[in-house]
């Protein structure tokens, strides 16, 4: 139970994080023309394609002692961010970045920059705008673009064997649990936190399609 | 009211270059009119900020753009409003809400709100969403929210080019009150001729020249239809507007009341009758006008006016525009190249000029 506690947290915090990042991103990416922007956003999706236990390898470096996030973590008196809370949010953050970016991005070149305008000879300034009238109609887009954040984050292993391991309480999900319970053939533990996580995905992705078939926006 | 601008746009696939000063006396409306693509659009936007021209833009007092300073207020400061040709009301916001946007980022007063709604006559429409309006209800309410926006200048991109006739008409006499009500100098555009007629105070002719989009010409709507060189009366819709004042009270018989030129009177159906005294602008088409040399007692035409030739204009099309002078004013006849030569029609001749129809202007 610590561990579903833990990783819906994580999935929580990783999903807030990652839309204040993914809003800016997404807007970038859906209406300016810029060199390299093609390099930029397969960049991006990388965590797509990429067998997390690569991306796990390379975050474990960075987050080491010996990398930047050693040196963040020197800043409280830390040695490494790896095996711990903050660096597998890290990890999460940007594990699941392109499943948030991509319905933001697809939500506002569906919109485009016309309602910016309107209300710009409105007197709208742009960050006035942006929040009354951009967000409200893109919130199918967000709709999507959290659920698909924090599912994706529910399911993470690989990334999280990585540079998490198995500390109960700190790093110790649900998906990692469940690896242990079978490997210790407690059985019914498993069964259950299986059958939990399956219960939420399904719910999640339920909500996504519904939402996807009321707005009829493309999600990936 | 003043707007001065002599500004260069460079897009892709796309430049303008123009300069252009305009004048308002209190309000009135100035048409932008040009064919579809000259630029009449971007000119609008640039003007209003949208888009990043160079240059220099004043209006009144304010400096918009000096490029060569660096110094561009942006949209939202110049307060401009703008009406699009799709209304572009925010789908996310019922009709209340709409109107609100604009009036609660501006100085409107309470009054402002109700008498704009009251003037365009949408307080039934206000709890609507915007998708179970008709377009012209839609334009109807997208005039109102720029008004609610207490603007310096009303900018309006073809507001009703995407709208069927019987809304066009039903809007054309609202963007011609408002502009006197709320006392506001309007930059409008249009490709419509019949726009330019009831609207214009003053045309401002776009053209594309080199595919460089740039402004031809500016002038009165008189000033520019008594011009036989003009782009208006090369084409089919060549027409004269005559002035005059409306006499008589009571009625003639059979229903005619008659509108007095300095000497010439010219006679219409009473319906049309405002007030006596009171002044009226007639549009006359060119092909409607026909020449006689001698006064015709024996034709069912009623409006026969006396005037002398100033000018022919020989057409490729076999056809020719005459150019008379009836009472110190200017009346188009087109007539085919063949009768002008029969007639042997000559500068300075003195000819009369049959008037088959003739319609009121605003």
């Amino acid at each position: 139970m610590q561990a579903l506690f833990l990783t819906l947290q994580l999935a929580l915090f990783s999903t807030l994080i990652l839309l204040v990042l993914a809003t800016p991103l997404a807007w970038f990416l859906a209406h300016k023309q810029f060199k390299g922007k093609a390099f930029l956003e397969a960049f991006l999706a990388l965590p797509l394609v990429l067998p997390p236990t690569v991306l796990g390898f390379y975050l474990l470096i960075a987050l080491g002692p010996n990398g930047p996030g050693g040196a963040i973590a020197s800043l409280w008196g830390g040695q490494s961010l790896a095996f711990s809370f903050t660096g597998l949010l890290i990890g999460s953050v940007i594990y699941s970045l392109p499943f948030v970016v991509q319905p933001l991005q697809n939500g506002f070149l569906l919109i485009g920059e016309k309602p910016i305008q309107v209300a710009a000879t409105l007197k709208a300034s742009f960050s006035d705008a942006f929040f009354h009238v951009i967000v409200p109609l893109a919130k199918p887009a967000y709709i999507s673009a959290a659920t698909l954040g924090f599912a994706h984050t529910l399911g993470e292993f690989g990334v999280v064997l990585m540079i998490g391991g198995n500390i109960p309480g700190e790093t110790q999900v649900v998906s990692i649990a469940i690896f242990e319970n079978v490997e210790t053939m407690q059985y019914d533990q498993a069964h259950m936190l299986s059958g939990i996580l399956l219960i939420i995905s399904f719910s999640l992705l339920a909500i996504i399609y519904r939402n996807r078939q009321k707005h009829n926006h493309g999600l990936l | 009211m003043k707007l001065s601008l002599d500004i260069q746009l460079n897009k892709a696939d796309f430049k303008l270059a123009t300069s252009l000063e305009l004048t308002w006396p209190k309000a009135g409306i100035h048409v932008v009119f040009g064919p579809s693509g000259c630029g009449k659009s971007h000119l609008l936007r640039s003007i209003c900020g949208l888009e990043t021209a160079e240059g220099v833009i004043t209006f009144n007092e304010t400096t918009w753009l000096d490029s060569q300073k660096n110094h561009q207020v942006p949209c939202h400061k110049r307060n401009v409003a703008m009406v699009f040709q799709d209304s572009q009301l925010f789908p996310h916001l019922n009709v209340k809400q709409n109107l609100m946007f604009a009036f609660k980022r501006s100085t409107a007063s309470l009054q402002d709100l109700e008498s704009a709604i009251e003037h365009l006559k949408i307080s039934h429409l206000l709890d609507h969403r915007v998708s179970q309006l008709s377009g012209g209800e839609k334009q109807r309410i997208s005039i109102c929210r720029s008004l609610l926006s207490k603007p310096d200048l009303l900018l309006m991109d073809e507001p009703l080019a995407s709208l069927d006739w019987q809304s066009k008409a039903e809007i054309l006499p609202y963007i011609q009150s408002i502009c006197h009500q709320w006392q506001l100098p309007i930059l409008y555009v249009s490709h419509s001729l019949d726009e330019v007629m009831q609207l214009a105070d003053q045309i401002i002719f776009m053209e594309k020249i080199n595919s460089v989009s740039t402004i031809k010409k500016v002038g009165s709507l008189l000033d520019l239809l008594q011009d036989i060189d003009n782009p208006f009366n090369q084409s089919s819709h060549a027409c004269s507007i005559i002035e005059g004042a409306w006499k008589n009270e009571p009625f003639l018989q059979d229903g005619l009341a008659k509108v007095q030129l300095e000497e010439q009177a010219i006679y219409l159906n009473q319906n049309h009758y405002q007030q006596i005294n009171e002044h009226v602008r007639l549009t006359i088409n060119a092909s409607d006008v026909s020449i006689s040399l001698s006064h015709a007692l024996d034709s069912s035409i009623m409006n026969i006016l006396n005037g002398s030739i100033q000018n022919i204009k020989y057409e490729d099309s076999g056809q020719c525009l005459i150019q008379m002078s009836i009472d110190g004013q200017t009346l188009l006849s087109r007539i085919s190249a063949y009768s002008a030569k029969r007639l042997n029609l000559k500068v300075g001749q003195n000819v009369f000029a049959q008037i088959k129809a003739v319609a009121l202007s605003k």
